[in-house]
């Protein structure tokens, strides 16, 4: 059983929390609950409505979409990564599905600490920020690329007509 | 309800009353006697006849005909009476003084107590009235009602009544007896004496009553502004979300202040005004006082009135105000009853009542063919009307879904199918009859209807079910009520026009639903909540509750169960994700304290919050090495606390997390402070207590600090057994301990049957053991038992303890509980997405498609019109119109696509729920 030190100095060896203070550090640890799943564990479904966040600890979980009937995996977080922020920012029900990928280890932060240690920490919250403008840039090429592929498939076509 | 309220009484208590006044009336010469006898030993034999030696002798028991010397011109001996000597005669006179003054006292206390009786009779029915009227009013105006108000005027308003009922006929006639018989009294003693009372009294009467007529308006305004307050009460409490929202608690403060500011200066007035008139009274009253000492003292001197007389006319005197001023008290309490009467009764008082035969015509039956709406329309509140010339069947068998634009017309439709407000024009047709005439008692029982409403009342989860089987007593009971016989509730509840049901008497109809008996019927509440979706939520309610497992279903199976989820865990290799309770080793998953106590505390001073300050632990405590251990672990628990806690103010997050206060945790960080001053380490016997508390909770792997070092949990042990001895012999034994052999009644089910605690934080395994519990009972055949303690579930005030979903759920289950031949849904289940909504409405179309022979209608208003689909017949209405009438396919094309819309997923960002 790891106890609430090692837990904290693995948090600090993140860039994520790195910049908050060491007693902070701990009380969130200490109000986190520590999950673990194993592969292909679902950790939430698609509008399921609880708004906790998760920091993956150790292993990697999937971003899934089952909107067409079958899952399809559209996304690979990997160790250290945050998801569910988007439901503890804006209080929507889950807009995807995750999947735990091998064996995964995360903690599960209550909206309303996690929501609480932002407003305490102005580093992590330009941290995460951070994270999710990145986030944004990779949709954005996503979609610009996507619609790049969708006009040559039109041009094709009215080519080929 | 006669709006006169000595009318009503009398119409009520005829008889009684004629009965009162015989007794009265009978009463009235002992009380005669009972003045005159002390004028007749003053001047009998205590004074004696100074002509004869040793004062002579004296008649006793002497009767003579009243008035018989200025009738007949001399006086009337009816009976010789007893010649005595002066002793003998005052003792005699002494004893009938006693005598008189006892069958008096009788005489009051037989009046009082059936005053009492009768009294309490009219408020008995009064109440019952007004609520039988409640019952009885339109579905849609009852809404209207503010609840606290009404249950303020039958509760409240009507109880100061009796009072005044008691006295409504008796009182006048005992006091004016009593009245007349005094001033006849003072009339014979002496001629002035009665005219001079005469006067007086004759001037009370006039002038009091002036002076109070201003007393019963004030008492009239002070009733409106009590109970406006009540009703703003139950207002400001109904909205409190709103209040503590829109940070409107001082304004509801500055209006219940106002209110009763206007309570305090109206009562106010009232008393200057009540004790001005109580003074003029009593001033007019002792002022005639003097005239008698005088003038009787005049007639004395001058030799024309005995001392006897005037000593009794002034005891006869002293006794008239009562009377007279109770007779003016009772004119004004007349007033001010039948002020409060019209009051109390007004709000009841409407004519669109519906008839009392609609519910008490116990005429039960079965919906043959079906509805039919002929022309309806129903406008709510005189705005557009929402349905208009609407006119279709719906048969039973068939399955009909309404889907309107806009939604409120389709509500209001089913709501018009269920009586819940009645049409406008046109009509609603059963079986070819018309739904208003027919009794509730018909429609009650063979229509069901759910819809987005969430209110249950409280009680168990069966009683939910089974309370809609209750329309009228089926079988007697033979449990006595606590208070008063069967028989005598009966014959007292007829007294009083109450109907005679027996609330005590089984009123479960079983055979409607095809159970012979109440065990029986547990299948069909299994089925109904099947069916409503609700089966697996009740089991979870059920395997999370303690059982009083009056069968020994699963206490006789407990150890097999233990036995068999080990075995379970062993093949499946979940053992590492359970620890089991065992006495010989500390159980990491509990805290300290659980695990000194090792078990369940029935007494609350072993509650494992407490145990840091109960007497026999901190006694154990002190002779243990544990102590020390503990205060090192306290110590511990507390830098760490204030370590994350930090210099941090914002604490609210802190509190949540260790469910310390922020004062507490000043406290904590002054002791730390107070500690570290000190050189050696050295703790204050309280500080070390605070400490020991702090460990007490400590659980190693939710807290995680590395703490539970071997020797303390060795230390626990210890404890735990010292713990164990000195309470094997205390009875009632305060603490029921773990025992693997025995089921615990405080433990809940599942953890019955686990006997220890989930030690992993693998999500999957978690549920993995969730489900082996449960396979085990089913195995078992126990499953059936974890149903029916589910059924035990007491749900709270108004179903809080379920959630939205099951509350309507529970609705739905309500609805097909009575096996309805028509079954209206309306809007019913919104509280769940639409993938849920879909496959519940699936469930009961399944259920009802089953009943081969038997099928109910349904007819269903959709929370999403894609569900229409479901449904045999489609209806569509545009603005209150039906636009049209067919199988699914062929209408859902023709709707526009704003009708099919989609509403929003309960959950979104406009309503996160609590």
């Amino acid at each position: 059983m790891t106890s609430l030190n090692d837990e904290v100095a693995l948090l600090r060896t993140v860039p994520f929390f790195s910049s908050i203070d060491s007693g902070r550090l701990k009380l969130l640890a200490y109000a986190s609950e520590k999950l673990a799943f194993e592969d292909g564990d679902l950790i939430f479904r698609k509008g399921e409505a609880e708004n906790d966040t998760f920091f993956i600890l150790d292993g990697a979980a999937d971003v899934v979409d089952e909107t067409g009937g079958e899952a399809i995996t559209i996304a690979h977080l990997p160790r250290y990564s945050l998801f569910g922020e988007i439901s503890a920012f804006c209080n929507v029900p889950r807009t995807a599905t995750m999947r735990a990928s091998g064996h995964l280890m995360v903690l599960r932060i209550p909206q309303e600490h996690f929501i609480d240690l932002i407003r305490s920490s102005p580093a992590m919250a330009l941290q995460i920020i951070r994270v999710l403008a990145l986030r944004l840039v990779d949709t954005t090429s996503d979609l610009v690329a996507a619609r790049a592929e969708g006009h040559s498939v039109h041009n094709d076509a009215s080519g080929s007509a | 309800m006669q709006r006169n309220f000595l009318k009503y009484i009398w119409a009520n208590t005829k008889p009684y009353q004629i009965w009162m006044a015989v007794v009265i009336l009978v009463s009235m010469p002992f009380y005669f006697f009972s003045l005159e006898l002390p004028k007749r030993i003053i001047n009998g034999p205590i004074q004696g006849d100074p002509s004869q030696v040793g004062g002579g002798t004296g008649r006793y028991f002497e009767v003579t005909l009243p008035f018989a010397e200025r009738i007949v011109g001399q006086p009337l001996v009816l009976f010789q009476g007893f010649e005595l000597s002066r002793l003998p005669l005052l003792l005699a006179l002494c004893a009938t003084l006693l005598v008189l003054i006892i069958l008096n006292g009788w005489f009051k206390l037989y009046i009082n107590t059936f005053k009492g009786k009768t009294s309490e009779r009219v408020l008995r029915r009064m109440r019952y009235e007004m609520l039988d009227r409640v019952l009885r009013f339109p579905v849609a105006e009852a809404r209207q009602v503010k609840s606290a108000e009404v249950a303020g005027i039958i509760k409240d308003e009507v109880e100061p009544l009796a009072d005044f009922i008691g006295e409504s006929y008796s009182g006048p006639l005992f006091l004016s007896g009593q009245a007349i018989t005094g001033l006849t009294f003072l009339f014979l003693q002496n001629i002035w004496f009665g005219l001079l009372t005469m006067v007086i009294v004759t001037v009370q009467f006039v002038i009091i009553p002036m002076l109070r007529r201003r007393l019963i308006e004030l008492g009239k305004e002070r009733q409106i502004t009590a109970r406006t307050m009540a009703g703003r009460i139950g207002e400001i409490l109904q909205g409190i979300d709103d209040v503590h929202l829109n940070d409107t608690s001082n304004y509801a403060r500055a209006d219940l202040t106002h209110r009763l500011g206007d309570i305090f200066f109206i009562r106010l007035e009232l008393f200057k005004r009540k004790y001005l008139v109580k003074f003029i009274n009593n001033l007019l009253m002792q002022s005639l006082a003097i005239l008698f000492y005088l003038i009787g003292g005049y007639f004395v001197i001058v030799g024309q009135l005995d001392i006897g007389a005037l000593v009794a006319s002034i005891a006869a005197y002293k006794d008239l105000p009562g009377p007279i001023s109770g007779l003016i008290n009772w004119d004004q309490q007349r007033q001010m009853a039948q002020v409060r009467y019209i009051h109390a009764i007004e709000g009841f008082l409407r004519d669109d009542l519906e008839p009392a035969s609609l519910q008490s015509e116990d005429r039960p039956g079965r919906i043959e063919t079906g509805y039919e709406a002929r022309q309806l329309g129903i406008r709510v509140d005189g705005a557009q009307p929402l349905l208009e010339g609407v006119s279709m069947q719906l048969k039973r068998g068939e399955t009909v879904a309404l889907v309107a634009k806009p939604t409120e017309s389709g509500v209001l439709l089913l709501q018009g199918l269920a009586r819940l407000v009645d049409p406008t024009s046109g009509r609603i047709q059963v079986d070819g009859a018309d739904l208003r005439g027919l009794p509730e008692s018909l429609t009650g029982r063979v229509v069901g209807y759910a819809d987005s409403n969430t209110f249950l009342p409280s009680g168990k989860v069966r009683d939910l079910f089974v309370e809609v089987l209750k329309n009228r007593p089926m079988r007697e009971s033979a449990a006595e009520p606590d208070r008063g016989s069967k028989t005598a509730r009966e014959a007292e509840a007829r007294r009083a026009g109450n109907p005679t049901f027996d609330f005590l008497a089984d009123w479960t109809d079983y055979e409607r639903v095809g159970a012979a008996f109440e065990e029986d019927l547990i299948d069909h509440i299994e089925a109904v909540a099947r069916c409503a979706g609700l089966y697996e939520d009740i089991c979870v309610l059920g395997i999370n509750s303690p059982l009083h497992d009056e069968t020994g279903a699963i206490t006789s199976h407990i150890v097999e169960a233990r036995e068999r989820l080990r075995a379970h865990f062993a093949a499946s290799g979940l053992e590492a994700y359970v620890e089991p309770f065992d006495s010989h080793r500390y159980h990491m998953q509990s805290t300290v304290a659980e695990n000194i106590l090792f078990g369940m505390p029935l007494d609350p001073a072993f509650d494992p919050q407490n145990l840091a300050h109960n007497p026999a632990v901190a006694d154990l405590l002190a002779a243990s090495r544990a102590r020390a251990l503990l205060i090192e672990l306290g110590l511990e628990v507390a830098r760490t606390f204030t370590e994350m806690f930090g210099s941090d103010s914002d604490s609210a997050l802190f509190e949540t997390v260790t469910g310390l206060t922020p004062e507490r945790i000043d406290q904590i960080r002054q002791m730390l402070a107070r500690i570290d001053r000190e050189a050696d380490g050295a703790i204050e016997r309280e500080d070390e207590d605070e400490l020991i508390a702090l460990a007490m909770n400590y659980v190693e792997p939710r807290d995680r600090f590395g703490l539970m070092s071997e020797p303390l949990q060795e230390a626990v042990l210890e404890l735990r057994r010292g713990l164990h001895r000195h309470l094997e012999s205390v009875t009632p034994p305060p603490v029921a301990f773990y025992d693997e052999a025995t089921y615990s009644p405080s433990l809940t089910i599942a953890e019955n049957i686990l006997f220890g605690r989930v030690a992993t934080n693998l999500v999957g395994g978690r549920a993995r053991i969730t489900s082996a519990v449960r396979e085990v009972l089913k195995e078992l055949d126990l499953w059936r038992a974890v149903f029916a303690a589910g059924l035990d579930f007491e749900v709270g005030t108004g179903g809080k303890g379920l959630t939205d979903g099951q509350r309507q759920k529970m609705r739905l289950a309500r609805a097909l509980m009575k096996k309805p031949d028509i079954l209206i849904l309306n809007h019913a289940l919104g509280a769940f997405p639409s993938g849920d909504q879909k496959a519940l409405l699936e469930g009961v179309l399944d259920g009802a498609r089953s009943q081969s022979d038997d099928r109910p209608g349904i007819i269903c208003a959709p929370v999403d019109p894609a569900h229409a689909a479901l449904f045999e017949r489609v209806v569509l209405f545009e603005d209150g119109r039906l636009i049209e009438d067919g199988a699914p396919s062929a209408v859902l094309g023709r709707a526009d696509a704003e009708m099919l819309e989609k509403p929003r997923e309960p959950g979104t960002v406009a309503e996160v729920r609590e």
